[in-house]
């Protein structure tokens, strides 16, 4: 019966071509390597911050992140949110400090590589950054005068041998600062501008002690790194990082046809940047505009790249000079997430929208249209089975 | 036997069917359309010829880098004091640039320098440039490959 034979050798052949094994084409290649964390190069010096890479300065900032006294009611550290055994966020959709903020807390492995900051990129560097929370009435509720009172009178040593001085503080306000309640913001407006200043001088130091501290928060190697590192070397991947077909079907279909890695792009499977992808309104929470809301108050903001406190030359402003202003693609467009152990963190997106992986995989699916503006993300047709891979490959990212 | 050879040609068919599915959605399915990607072309209309390259390595994703942008007449004759801006971003995706551009006379007549260009993800990027010299105004339309 030869065509038997014919038959069987034939059905062999097909059933090899349709698995595939983890024979990947130079492209498949060359996209997960340049997904792995072997390809992520040194964290970049901040000119910006001169204390960026001083060990007193982000030991100082490790001691203020821990630090509840940073705050109006001396209960909310940066850790209460960014917690330490959490991946340095906190599991709920909305972080919770004096009040309950209306988006979702980010983790902070491989901060330090953003050119953006906050879901809405309001802020232009790590350092304008940590100040933004110690201000805002919802998070840390604090005052800039304040802050300086308590850093000279609980930290004056540790500061002064990194900062210098502090400025002389006699007679200023218990509180005061522009973002305080009507009388603190008052008693703001009070102080002759040298003051301020000198009071904003401190202010930008905490915050640059702060960054120098996160600057050290980097992502750690995954099961898919160690895949990704046997595949570019050209040999069999061993023990853990051997992905199950599952596991690499959800691997091709990330760098392919569900076209996740056109955002999740890079070492840290993030752009940096902002998109609209029809993701819905967090419920409960007032209308969020994303980036369009972050751009005019980065632009306001005093501690900005092109602000008096920043170090350094100007021409480390790039992002801030030629930021854009005014596009329709702005409109509820948030920033992309690394999705770096994003599987042991939900609930997920900006307003912790979706409570698993798999309704994450289901919107991108749907590509619903967005409440405002316009989705980026097209209608992707997925079997079973490939959504079920797309979350385990996911997984393989750490958890 | 005829019954058999037939049921071969058959499955023999159906499998080349499959094989060839097998390799358009693998093969295919991910190609891009073709890209004209020349950094040296006519304007739309034809009224300049249009340069541009990178001022430094070749373009990658991340780094803000500033282009050269050199204008001429179809003769040769150098284009200077036009004003020109930039568009574009990215088609298949619905975005413009991750920065907003903008271009400076540079010292040589007829050169100009692109500040502020930014790529935030590989791919198809489009690069217009809209060009108005005295009473004349056209576009450049170049495509960027990443």
């Amino acid at each position: 019966m030869p065509w038997r034979r014919l038959l069987c050798v034939v059905l062999a052949a097909v059933a090899l071509a349709g698995c595939g094994g983890d024979s990947f084409s130079g492209a498949e290649r060359a996209a997960i390597a340049s997904l792995s964390l072997a390809t992520l190069r040194p964290v970049q010096p901040d000119p910006t911050n001169r204390f960026a890479d001083d060990p007193r300065a982000a030991a100082f900032g490790a001691t203020l992140f821990f630090e509840a006294r940073l705050s109006r009611d001396g209960q909310v550290a940066c850790a209460n949110c960014h917690r330490i055994d959490r991946q340095f966020q906190d599991d709920l959709p909305f972080g919770v400090a004096v009040g309950e903020t209306r988006r979702r807390t980010m983790p902070l492995a491989g901060v330090a590589y953003n050119a953006w900051f906050f879901w809405d990129g309001r802020r232009d560097s790590l350092w304008a950054q940590a100040l933004a929370p110690l201000e805002d009435p919802l998070e840390h509720a604090g005052t800039r005068a304040g802050y300086a009172q308590f850093i000279a009178s609980a930290y004056r040593e540790r500061y002064e041998r990194i900062f210098g001085p502090l400025p002389d503080l006699t007679g200023l306000p218990a509180q005061a600062g522009p973002l305080g309640t009507p009388p603190e913001r008052a008693a703001w407006e009070a102080m002759p501008e040298p003051r301020r200043d000198a009071i904003d001088g401190v202010f930008a130091n905490l915050g640059k002690a702060i960054a120098a501290f996160e600057r050290t928060i980097n992502p750690a190697e995954t099961r898919f790194d160690r895949f990704a590192a046997a595949v570019s070397e050209g040999r069999a991947p061993q023990g853990d990082a051997a992905l199950s077909p599952d596991e690499i079907l959800g691997l091709r279909l990330f760098i392919g046809k569900a076209r996740c890695s056109t955002c999740h792009n890079g070492p840290l499977m993030t752009d940096g940047f902002f998109h609209n992808t029809g993701v819905p309104p967090a419920p409960g929470k007032p209308a969020d505009l994303g980036r369009e809301e972050g751009v005019p108050l980065v632009l306001a903001d005093p501690f900005n790249c092109l602000g008096r406190h920043r170090d350094g030359a100007a021409d480390a402003c790039g992002e801030l000079r030629f930021i854009v202003k005014d596009a329709p693609e702005l409109k509820r467009a948030f920033k992309t997430p690394s999705l770096r152990e994003a599987a042991g963190r939900p609930p997920f997106m900006h307003g912790g929208q979706f409570k698993t992986l798999d309704e994450v995989v289901l919107h991108y699916m749907r590509a619903p249209q967005p409440a405002e503006g316009h989705s980026e993300a097209k209608p992707l047709l997925l079997s079973e089975r490939e959504r079920t891979a797309l979350v385990a490959f996911l997984k393989t990212l750490g958890e | 036997m005829r019954n058999q050879w037939r049921l071969t040609i058959g499955v023999a068919l159906l499998v080349a069917l499959v094989a060839i599915g097998l390799f358009a959605s693998r093969h295919l399915s991910e190609r891009e359309p073709e890209a004209d990607l020349a950094r040296s072309k006519p304007s739309a209309k034809g009224i300049f010829v249009v340069s541009i390259k990178p001022d430094g390595p070749e373009p990658s994703v991340g780094p803000i880098a500033t282009w050269d942008l050199a204008l001429t007449r179809p003769d040769g004759t150098p284009v200077s004091g036009a004003a020109v801006t930039v568009g574009g971003g990215m088609p298949q995706h619905n975005h413009g640039f991750p920065t907003e551009p903008r271009v400076s006379a540079a010292a040589d007549p007829g050169r100009y320098r692109i500040e502020g260009v930014k790529f935030s993800m590989p791919g198809l990027w489009e690069m217009r440039l809209t060009i108005s010299a005295g009473t004349d105004t056209d576009e450049a339309l170049f495509n960027i490959r990443l």
